[in-house]
């Protein structure tokens, strides 16, 4: 029928995308550890358009391209550092990640340098992406997940959990079990965990994924890798720091989410303005041609 | 519109509960023995809309599949043990506690016909709560004829070997900092009369409140993984000090920080909520 009938269409309901993950990221405006998500629009591919009948000599011609829609095509987390809130409860453990990548140029480490979105270019000009740290847990089914929430429990069997309920795991693959609040044990910024003595209970395993936007978002606060399993690797003590008595709180912005929503809204309604005006045209076809 | 509904509405729900703990953290600011408590937050589970092969081109950085959140709720709610100012009252039988330790209590145990639960051999049957709440006094117990140190509600405090403590006619009672109750009696002679049961709080969010400043452990909880009995004389770092009470731990500024960040967090959410309705009021309006 009209193209742009089915085009403002495809819009109204990207756009309603958009509008329900702006909603999401304000839900989680006070949820530990959660990283704001943003959608990536992209246009749908471009359909030649013919000109037919144009005299009877000449055949069809292409005159050009239209792009027949748009659509949310991915959905990519923020990894910035969510900022630090001081609660001096013990058993809230903020992992800052901060890691540096080097290169090798005639012997000399050059450092690559990421942007805002963690986005850098390595010398053989490819596009890397900044690794993060993470917690590592298990899940209820003993699968290993990732996770940035920093509050932690000890339940009742002595497991180093967190506050979602998945077991923490320490360096040996296995879930810590510690056999006491938090309240007497110190941890270190290398994730070590003392007690008052200054004996070793055990120690966090922290995970560096080189590459954070292969993993998949579960809920809950964890996130899973798929496939590439070399990608997870044990994090050198020199990329994070473990701050007990510090929250991570969600890197969620406020004022620009409530623009963004208000954005996506009026857009919405732009769309749906135009699915009206062709509406009303395809009446005028049906109604007012040949009325005699 | 609707997914934005659903998000908005889980997502107020928890906030509500949020604010609902705030209130009652602030409306106990004065009350002895209060213990603050907190919730956390978590992201609900998130669902995954599958793609197409062909949505994986070049410059793509996630894998395929498009992951919709549902908002947050209120995963942990816990109460935090810290400790409260102590002030003194000069009453002989005002209790605080210096440190990480709980009184022990007997509550009877009340059966769903409303009457005391008895055992097998007509005795009532107890349960075990644990307190910071020290304001204790003498109550006469009527059925025997002695005295006994009890709740302000008449409820039984604990001695170390379980038992009620029954004071005996004294001109004064002192209890020292181990908990240990000795009487003085007209004569000038000193009797004592035996010791307060402390337990150790070796996991606090393990603690169920009960209402009352009173906690106790759900029954799949094993008593050593949560609380640790003190035996025999003065433990470092916990001491009993009569004619002091404990206040509560509410810090009125951390409080209020906490209402105003949960209110504009509704107030964000609510606005959502509004948007996502004037997006179906649109759609309802496409035509006619």
């Amino acid at each position: 029928m009209l193209r742009g009938m089915y085009t403002a269409a495809a819009g109204m309901i990207a756009h309603q995308r958009r509008h329900d993950l702006i909603t999401n990221n304000i839900a989680n405006l006070n949820t530990p550890g959660y990283k704001a998500q943003v959608g990536v629009m992209r246009s749908f591919p471009e359909m030649l358009i013919n000109l037919v009948n144009e005299g009877a000599d000449r055949p069809s011609r292409t005159i050009g391209t239209l792009n027949t829609g748009t659509m949310v095509e991915e959905v990519l987390p923020i990894w910035t550092q969510g900022s630090l809130q001081e609660t001096a409860n013990a058993s809230d453990l903020a992992l800052i990640s901060n890691i540096r990548v080097f290169e090798e140029v005639d012997g000399v480490p050059v450092e690559i340098r990421f942007d805002a979105s963690g986005r850098g270019v390595n010398q053989a000009g490819e596009t890397v992406y900044q690794p993060q740290a993470f917690y590592t847990v298990w899940n209820e089914a003993g699968e290993v997940r990732y996770t940035r929430n920093s509050q932690m429990v000890v339940d009742a069997e002595g497991l180093l959990r967190t506050t979602d309920g998945h077991r923490v795991l320490g360096q040996d693959g296995q879930p810590i079990a510690l056999g006491r609040s938090l309240d007497s044990v110190r941890v270190t910024p290398a994730g070590v965990l003392l007690d008052e003595q200054g004996e070793v209970l055990g120690s966090l395993l922290i995970t560096r994924i080189d590459n954070p936007y292969a993993l998949i978002r579960e809920g809950a606060g964890v996130y899973r890798l798929e496939g590439n399993e070399a990608a997870a690797a044990a994090a050198d003590p020199d990329d994070f720091e473990i701050r007990q008595g510090f929250v991570e709180r969600s890197n969620v912005d406020p004022a620009q989410s409530v623009t963004d929503l208000m954005v996506a809204l009026r857009a919405y309604e732009a769309n749906q303005r135009i699915v009206q005006y062709y509406d009303k045209s395809l009446e005028k076809a049906v109604n007012e041609v040949g009325r005699v | 519109m609707n997914h934005s509904m659903i998000t908005a509405a889980s997502s107020l729900y928890g906030l509500q509960r949020k604010l609902d703990i705030i209130a009652d953290n602030v409306a106990n600011l004065n009350t002895t023995g209060y213990k603050r408590r907190d919730a956390s937050f978590q992201d609900i589970l998130t669902t995954a809309k599958a793609q197409q092969p062909s949505m994986e081109l070049p410059g793509r950085r996630t894998p395929l599949g498009l992951t919709e959140g549902w908002g947050a709720r209120l995963s942990m709610q816990w109460s935090d043990f810290s400790q409260g100012t102590l002030v003194s009252t000069g009453q002989p039988f005002d209790l605080a506690i210096e440190g990480n330790a709980l009184f022990e209590l007997a509550v009877p145990r009340i059966g769903a016909d409303g009457e005391q639960e008895l055992d097998e051999n007509g005795n009532p049957v107890f349960d075990r709560v644990w307190t910071r709440d020290g304001a204790f006094q003498l109550s006469p117990n009527q059925a025997d004829g002695m005295i006994y140190l009890t709740a302000k509600d008449g409820t039984f405090v604990v001695d170390e070997n379980g038992e009620k403590i029954a004071i005996p006619p004294s001109s004064r009672v002192d209890i020292d900092e181990s908990g240990t109750i000795t009487a003085w009696t007209d004569a000038g002679e000193a009797v004592t009369v035996g010791r307060l049961r402390l337990v150790r709080i070796v996991n606090p969010h393990l603690l169920t409140a009960v209402g009352s400043q009173r906690y106790a452990l759900a029954d799949n909880v094993p008593l050593d993984s949560a609380l640790e009995p003190l035996a025999g004389t003065v433990t470092e770092g916990i001491a009993v000090r009569q004619g002091y009470l404990e206040q509560s731990n509410v810090d009125l500024t951390k409080e209020m920080t906490d209402l105003i960040n949960a209110q504009r967090a509704f107030q964000l959410m609510s606005r959502a909520l509004s948007s996502a309705d004037t997006m179906w009021d649109l759609a309802n309006k496409l035509r006619g």
